[in-house]
C-alpha cells in the first residue's frame, strides 16, 4: 500500500477535489481553490460543477463509474473545464482533477500560472507547446509571405527581361517560359503547353539553321549555343543552360545577339570597304605618277593623267572625310548637338540654294504645309544632312531633274512632328538595293560611275536618329527616289532663334 | 539553436537597423533574408555567423553583441512568447537563477533537440553569489551577463555582475552582487 499524506496529495494534485457521500466538498487543492475562490466547504459539488462526462445523473453515480475518464465544467468561473480520475474512499469520492486548458489566455483567464501545476502535469508543457507552435506558425507565414514577395518581384524581373528564361523541371515538362522565351524563339503558347524537353530539342534541330549540338552536350560543357533563325525574321541567339537544382530541372537562358553580330559584321565589312576604297583611287595616283617619273610622256597625256591623278586624291579626300564625320557622329551623343530651335524651312532653303548652285537646270518645287515650322537641331549637322541628300538627288537624277519638297504636319503617338519629304525623278532603286541603302560603303551603282562614297545614307541616318527623328526611303526603277525624314516639333514655338543668331 | 534564438537576433537587428540592415547583416553572414521559424533547429554555425556578422554591421565586438543580445532576449522574446514560464520561476533575481535548469527542463519538451544550459548558484553571502554556467557550446559566457543584466531588469534590482576565473568543466562563472 501507498499512503499520501495531505500535502502530498495537494502537492501532487493542486486541483483534487474530495466530497463527503453526500456529495458535498469537504476539501480541494490550493490551485483549485485559486482558480476558484468563492468555494468553500460544505458545498453541494453539483451546485458547482456539472457532470459532463460520463454520463450519469448524480455525483453518487460516479463512484460505480471510477475507471472512466471525469470531465467536468465549472457552473461559474467562465465554465472552466477540468478532466481525471475518480478515486473512491470510504471517506467519499476523491477527484483527481486538472483544468483543460488550450491557450496561455486560457490559463490567465482562469487566473492561472504555470507555477498552479504539478511537475508531473503536463498541461504547463502543453501550454508551452502552444504557444511555440503559434509563434512557429507566424514564423513560416511570414517566411512564406517574403518568399512570395520575392518571387513576385523576380516574376516582374523576368517578365519585363529582354532576355529568354525558361525551366525545365526534373520529368522533363516545361515549368515557366518568360514572354521574352517564346518572343524570341517564335514559339506559340500552345507550343509552349507542357512542352517536353525532349520535343524542345527536336524542335530546335528542325527549326534553327545550321543545327546546333545538342541541350544535353551544351549542359555538359556550359559553352553557350548561337543559334540562328530566318523565320519569322533573321536573329541570332545565344543559347545557355544551366542544371537548376537537385532534382535536375534545368533552366535555359536566352539573349538576343543579333545586333552584336551584326555590329561584328559591319565593323570587319567596313574596314575591308574602306580599304578597298581606298585603294581604288590610290592604284591609280600611284600608276600614273610612276608612269609620270619612269618616263616622258607627251604632254597632252601628261595633262590627263595630272588630271586624273588629282581628281582620285580629291575623290580620296572625300572618302577621309566623310570616314572622318562618321567616326565623329558615332562619337556624338544627343548632349553634344547644339541643339536650338529653327525653322525647318529656312534650312532647307538655305540647302537648296548652296546645293543647287551649280545645277541651274534643277527645278525645285515647294509644297509646304506648315506655316512655320520650328524643330530643335544642330543648324551645322542638320544642314550637312540636307546638302548630303540633295548631292545623291543630283547624282542620280541624270535627266528628269526635278526634286520635289514636301512638309506637312504629322503625329507620331502624343508627340507632333513634321515630316520632310524629297522626292526625285531619278534612276530610282531596286529593292535589293532600297535594302542595303543605310549600310555603311553600300553603292546602288557599282560601275563606278558615279562618284562618291557609299557613306551619304549611313550618315544621314545616324543624323535624323540623333535629333530623336526617323528616316525612311522609298523607291522604284526609274520611277525616282522619296527620302522621307520625320522629326519632333519643338514644344516651345516662344523660344525661336532669333534670325540674326541663327546664320 | 533553434529558430527562435535566431529569429531574436533578426529582431533584435531590425529594431536597430530596419529590415535593410538586416539583409546586409545576411548577405554578410552568406545565409538568406528569409527568416526563421522558432520551433526548427537550425546548425549553430549559422547562430555564430549571424553574430560576426552582426557586430561588423554594428562596430561592436561579437561579445558585446552577444551581452546586447542577452538583454534583448529577456525584455523582448522570452517576455512576448513565454512570459507566464518566466513568472514561474521566481519573484527576485535569486530565486529566478536558482530555479534556472527547471525553467529550461520545461522548455525541453518542446524544442525535444534542445541542447540546454545547465545553471547553478552558490550564495557567497546576503545578497552575494555566485552563478556557475555549464554549457556544451562555445563562446557564450557574455550573453549570460546580458541575460542576468536583462533579468535583474526585469525584476527592477540594480546589480553588479563580474565574470570570475572560469573554473574546471564550466563555460562561465559569474559574481552577482546586488545593490
Ligand atoms: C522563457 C525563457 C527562455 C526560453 C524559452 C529559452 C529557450 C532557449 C532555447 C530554445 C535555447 C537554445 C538551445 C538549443 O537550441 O540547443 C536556449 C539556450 C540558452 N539559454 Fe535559454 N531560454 C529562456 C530563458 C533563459 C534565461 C532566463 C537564461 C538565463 C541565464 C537562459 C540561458 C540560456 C543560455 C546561456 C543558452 C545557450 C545554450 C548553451 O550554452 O548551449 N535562457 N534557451
Amino acid at each position: 500500500m501507498i499512503h499520501l499524506t495531505e500535502a502530498e496529495l495537494a502537492q501532487a494534485f493542486p486541483f483534487y477535489l474530495a466530497l463527503n457521500p453526500e456529495g458535498q466538498i469537504y476539501k480541494a487543492g490550493v490551485s483549485l481553490c485559486k482558480a476558484f475562490p468563492s468555494l468553500a466547504a460544505g458545498q453541494y459539488f453539483e451546485d458547482c460543477f456539472a457532470i459532463v462526462r460520463p454520463k450519469v445523473a448524480t455525483v453518487q453515480e460516479l463512484a460505480a463509474q471510477h475507471d472512466v475518464a471525469l470531465v467536468v465544467q465549472a457552473r461559474q468561473q467562465g465554465a472552466l473545464r477540468l478532466r481525471g480520475n475518480i478515486l473512491v474512499r470510504a471517506e467519499g469520492l476523491l477527484l483527481l482533477l486538472s483544468p483543460v486548458l488550450t491557450s496561455s489566455e486560457e490559463m490567465q483567464a482562469a487566473g492561472l500560472g504555470m507555477g498552479d501545476f504539478a511537475f508531473h502535469d503536463a498541461s504547463g508543457d502543453m501550454l508551452l507547446m502552444h504557444r511555440t507552435n503559434q509563434m512557429s506558425l507566424a514564423d513560416a507565414n511570414r517566411l512564406a509571405s517574403r518568399l512570395r514577395n520575392k518571387s513576385k518581384q523576380l516574376d516582374t524581373v523576368m517578365r519585363l527581361s529582354p532576355d529568354g528564361l525558361a525551366y525545365f523541371g526534373a520529368d522533363g515538362v516545361l515549368n515557366y517560359a518568360n514572354p521574352s522565351f517564346q518572343r524570341l524563339l517564335g514559339l506559340s503558347t500552345e507550343q509552349l503547353d507542357h512542352l517536353q524537353r525532349r520535343d524542345f530539342e527536336v524542335w530546335l534541330q528542325t527549326a534553327q539553321v545550321p543545327a546546333c549540338p545538342s541541350l544535353a552536350q551544351m549542359l555538359d560543357t556550359h559553352l553557350p549555343l548561337h543559334l540562328s533563325f530566318n523565320v519569322p525574321y533573321r536573329r541570332v541567339i545565344e543559347l545557355q543552360g544551366a542544371t537548376a537544382d537537385e532534382e535536375g530541372g534545368v533552366v535555359l537562358y536566352l539573349r538576343d545577339i543579333t545586333a552584336e553580330v551584326e555590329a561584328n559584321r559591319l565593323k570587319t565589312e567596313f574596314l575591308t570597304m574602306a580599304a578597298h576604297e581606298l585603294r581604288t583611287p590610290l592604284a591609280s595616283i600611284r600608276g600614273f605618277s610612276e608612269l609620270l617619273v619612269s618616263r616622258p610622256v607627251p604632254a597632252a597625256m601628261q595633262q590627263d593623267m595630272l588630271a586624273t591623278i588629282n581628281r582620285q586624291s580629291v575623290n580620296m579626300t572625300e572618302l577621309i572625310e566623310d570616314l572622318l564625320s562618321l567616326s565623329k557622329l558615332d562619337e556624338l551623343t544627343r548632349d553634344k548637338l547644339k541643339l536650338a530651335n529653327h525653322d525647318l524651312r529656312e534650312l532647307l532653303e538655305m540647302a537648296v540654294s548652296s546645293s543647287f548652285a551649280g545645277a541651274d537646270d534643277f527645278l525645285v518645287t515647294r509644297d509646304y504645309q506648315v506655316e512655320q515650322c520650328l524643330v530643335q537641331v544642330d543648324r551645322h549637322v542638320m544642314l550637312k544632312l540636307f546638302s548630303s541628300l540633295f548631292s545623291n538627288v543630283i547624282k542620280f537624277s541624270p535627266e528628269h531633274k526635278q526634286v520635289d519638297l514636301q512638309l506637312r504636319p504629322q503625329m507620331r503617338g502624343d508627340a507632333a512632328g513634321v515630316l520632310l519629304s524629297i522626292r526625285d525623278h531619278g534612276i530610282g532603286m531596286k529593292p535589293e538595293q532600297l535594302e542595303h541603302a543605310f549600310e555603311r560603303f553600300y553603292r546602288a551603282d557599282h560601275s563606278g560611275h558615279q562618284p562618291g562614297t557609299g557613306l551619304g545614307l549611313a550618315m544621314s541616318k545616324d543624323i535624323v536618329r540623333l535629333h530623336a527623328g526617323d528616316i525612311a526611303l522609298d523607291s522604284r526603277p526609274a520611277a525616282g527616289v522619296t527620302v522621307s525624314i520625320w522629326l519632333p516639333q519643338s514644344s516651345s514655338a516662344v523660344s525661336a532663334c532669333p534670325t540674326e543668331h541663327c546664320y | 539553436m533553434y529558430g527562435l534564438v535566431n529569429r531574436a537576433v533578426e529582431q533584435l537587428v531590425e529594431q536597430h537597423l530596419g529590415p535593410t540592415g538586416w539583409a546586409r547583416v545576411c548577405k554578410q553572414a552568406g545565409i538568406a533574408d528569409d527568416g526563421f521559424v522558432a520551433i526548427s533547429a537550425y546548425p549553430d554555425q549559422m547562430t555564430y555567423k549571424l553574430v560576426g556578422a552582426v557586430s561588423q554591421e554594428m562596430g561592436m565586438s561579437p561579445e558585446q553583441v552577444l551581452e546586447a543580445f542577452g538583454e534583448y532576449w529577456i525584455m523582448y522574446t522570452a517576455e512576448e512568447g513565454y512570459a507566464d514560464l518566466l513568472q514561474t520561476a521566481g519573484t527576485s533575481l535569486r530565486e529566478f537563477l536558482g530555479n534556472l535548469d527547471q525553467m529550461h527542463s520545461r522548455i525541453e519538451t518542446v524544442f525535444a533537440q534542445m541542447v540546454a544550459p545547465v545553471f547553478s548558484v552558490e550564495d557567497e553571502g546576503p545578497g552575494r553569489y555566485v552563478l556557475l554556467y555549464q554549457s556544451q557550446r562555445e563562446g557564450l559566457a557574455p550573453m549570460v551577463v546580458g541575460l542576468v543584466k536583462g533579468l535583474a531588469k526585469r525584476f527592477d534590482q540594480p546589480i553588479a555582475i563580474e565574470q570570475l576565473p572560469s573554473r574546471a568543466g564550466f563555460a562561465g562563472v559569474f559574481r552577482i552582487q546586488e545593490a
